[in-house]
């Protein structure tokens, strides 16, 4: 039927009025009646399915699950600032929250689309659409349409409120952090003062506040490797290894590395308190002997009582190699070169403590300018007590030189330092308060060397322990400006006669009684 | 992959589920008490 107007499609009246008659009225009253019980249901039911989304996006977003989408850890970049990760608080952790925040809502996203697609397609599909034929219920849809929505809503309510708990509680992990590795770091800190535990540089001889590390697996050098935002207990080096923080931890198993000179220092450098023993004196007073006998003497002494010498870098097995070779065959030690030389770093190991002992020997040509004594950097230190070494060639003081015979004097010319002790000490000193070294805090020990070689003249004048060696020096031997000069300017001194001599069958007892008085000066009990 | 961070993300998935596990306990308590 065509209408007036020229429509060619008829209109369609619909009512929604039936009567108790129409065979739906009853099923349209039921679902009108189910209408608040399905959208209770259904509201509840898909919170849970938001809830599941929002869960599974964010353990996914963190790398876990079926799906794992995990954003990819900042490598460190080679060769601009520490090559280690960032500890994970301290920018990963934000990253991941931005991220799986992002990879959760998708999620919630994904399942809102589902659902409501399935409610259309079920519900709301078009009369000439029969894919759904004879299922289609527009009260049952609207009822799940808003229990949906009300789902997700209440859903998206509760995560808010996770996410604002989440990100408080990140925010509270993040000073925990802070306030862990200040701890950290004041209780490594605390421990090293308390334990006596500083680090002198073998090679440059600065004192060294905290060394930086290698790497255990690549040549990596990390810096600072002490709790910060790199990581609190541990690190991530750029290579993927795990490395302690602190030396409590274990980091003095890596090579640690000075960071003035860059040079590695000793092994276990920071484990124990160090034993600095620097000495001064005339060319050929016999420093470098006295310093070879010290390390026999130290082996001698420690091994009777269960404990051991090592030598602590290569360096030092070379030295440790060379002079148990000199022992072997009878020589002398080498003369010194006038270019710096490292420190020997040999560690002792007693049955209730370890020690570093550090030997730093120099030409006796660098005590003549007092620019070269103050390169000696190791002169200069801060620790309570030190000690340091002031080696005496007793041919060298003219009162005992001219006593000796004719013959004996030619004989001991080429052993003799031209420089007299006087002439040594008063080009030191000055050098030391130029480079504000503590000189009256420091203990000196006064080192009579070459005794065997004065046998006679030491028993002539009856010449024993400390307070008879000082008064040999400042009576028979006219050396009382010396020693006076020695006690004013230093806190203390100690006077040791040695007899140093390599090949002998065992070291003398008079460097052992040396070596006995530095170790209880240490607190090293025998 | 390598996930250096393995070890904190799988602590801070633990503590946010736990987290969000309180959240959801906490509402039902307030609907619980509301009704």
């Amino acid at each position: 039927m065509s209408s007036p107007m020229g429509r060619k499609r008829p209109h369609q009246y619909y009512t929604y009025i039936t009567t108790q008659d129409d065979p739906n009225y009853w099923w349209i009253a039921g679902w009108i009646l189910a209408f608040p019980f399905v959208v209770v249901i259904n509201a509840v039911w898909q919170a849970g399915t938001a809830a599941v989304a929002y869960t599974s996006g964010v353990t996914a977003g963190l790398g876990f699950g079926a799906n794992p989408e995990p954003l990819p850890a900042r490598r460190p970049v080679e060769g601009l600032g520490e090559p280690a990760y960032t500890q994970y608080l301290f920018g990963q952790a934000w990253r991941d929250v931005t991220h799986t925040v992002a990879v959760a809502l998708r999620n919630q996203q994904d399942a809102i689309k589902v659902e409501f697609g399935r409610v259309a397609k079920l519900h709301f599909h078009t009369p000439q659409d029969e894919s759904a034929a004879g299922r289609r219920n527009v009260i049952k849809g609207m009822a799940l349409v808003a229990g949906g929505a009300l789902g997700f809503l209440v859903a998206d309510l509760l995560v808010v409120v996770t996410l604002l708990a989440q990100a408080a509680l990140m925010g509270l992990l993040w000073v925990g952090g802070i306030v862990v590795i200040y701890t950290l770091r004041g209780a490594d800190s605390a421990l090293l003062l308390i334990r006596g535990i500083r680090i002198t540089c073998p090679h440059c001889y600065c004192h060294v506040p905290y060394p930086g590390y290698r790497c255990s697996e690549c040549p990596a050098l990390h810096r600072d490797i002490r709790p910060g935002r790199f990581g609190m207990l541990h690190r991530i080096c750029r290579c993927g290894m795990r490395l302690p923080t602190l030396l409590m931890l274990g980091s003095h198993r890596l090579q640690a590395v000075c960071p003035s000179c860059d040079q590695d220092l000793e092994e276990s450098a920071g484990h124990a308190p160090e034993v600095v023993l620097p000495v001064f004196g005339a060319t050929v007073a016999g420093k470098t002997q006295l310093l070879a006998a010290v390390t026999l003497a130290a082996e001698a002494v420690l091994s009777r009582s269960g404990g051991t010498v090592e030598a602590s870098d290569e360096y030092a097995r070379a030295w440790y190699r060379q002079v148990h070779d000199i022992r072997k065959r009878g020589t002398r030690v080498t003369k010194t070169p006038v270019t710096p030389q490292p420190g020997i770093a040999l560690t002792l190991r007693t049955a209730s403590a370890t020690r570093h002992l550090k030997m730093f020997d120099a030409a006796g040509e660098r005590f003549r300018s007092t620019n070269r004594v103050q390169e000696l950097a190791y002169l200069r230190r801060r620790e309570d007590r030190p000690v340091i070494v002031f080696v005496v060639d007793p041919l060298s003081i003219p009162k005992l030189w001219e006593s000796l015979g004719e013959e004996q004097r030619r004989a001991l010319e080429p052993m003799r330092a031209a420089t007299s002790p006087m002439s040594v000490f008063e080009g030191t000193v000055p050098a030391l308060h130029g480079m504000r070294a503590e000189t009256e805090k420091a203990r000196v020990a006064v080192v009579v060397t070459k005794a065997d070689l004065i046998e006679e003249q030491i028993k002539a004048a009856r010449v024993g322990a400390n307070d008879s060696i000082r008064d040999w020096l400042a009576g028979p031997l006219e050396q009382g400006n010396l020693v006076r000069a020695i006690g004013h300017e230093f806190h203390s001194a100690r006077y040791f006669l040695t007899d140093a001599r390599l090949d002998q069958p065992a070291v003398s007892p008079s460097v052992e009684t040396f070596v006995k008085w530095l170790l209880a000066e240490r607190k090293v009990r025998l | 992959m390598n996930d250096v961070y393995r070890r904190w993300r799988l602590a801070l998935l633990v503590v946010w589920a736990l987290l969000g596990l309180l959240v959801v306990l906490f509402a039902g308590f307030l609907v619980y008490r509301r009704f």
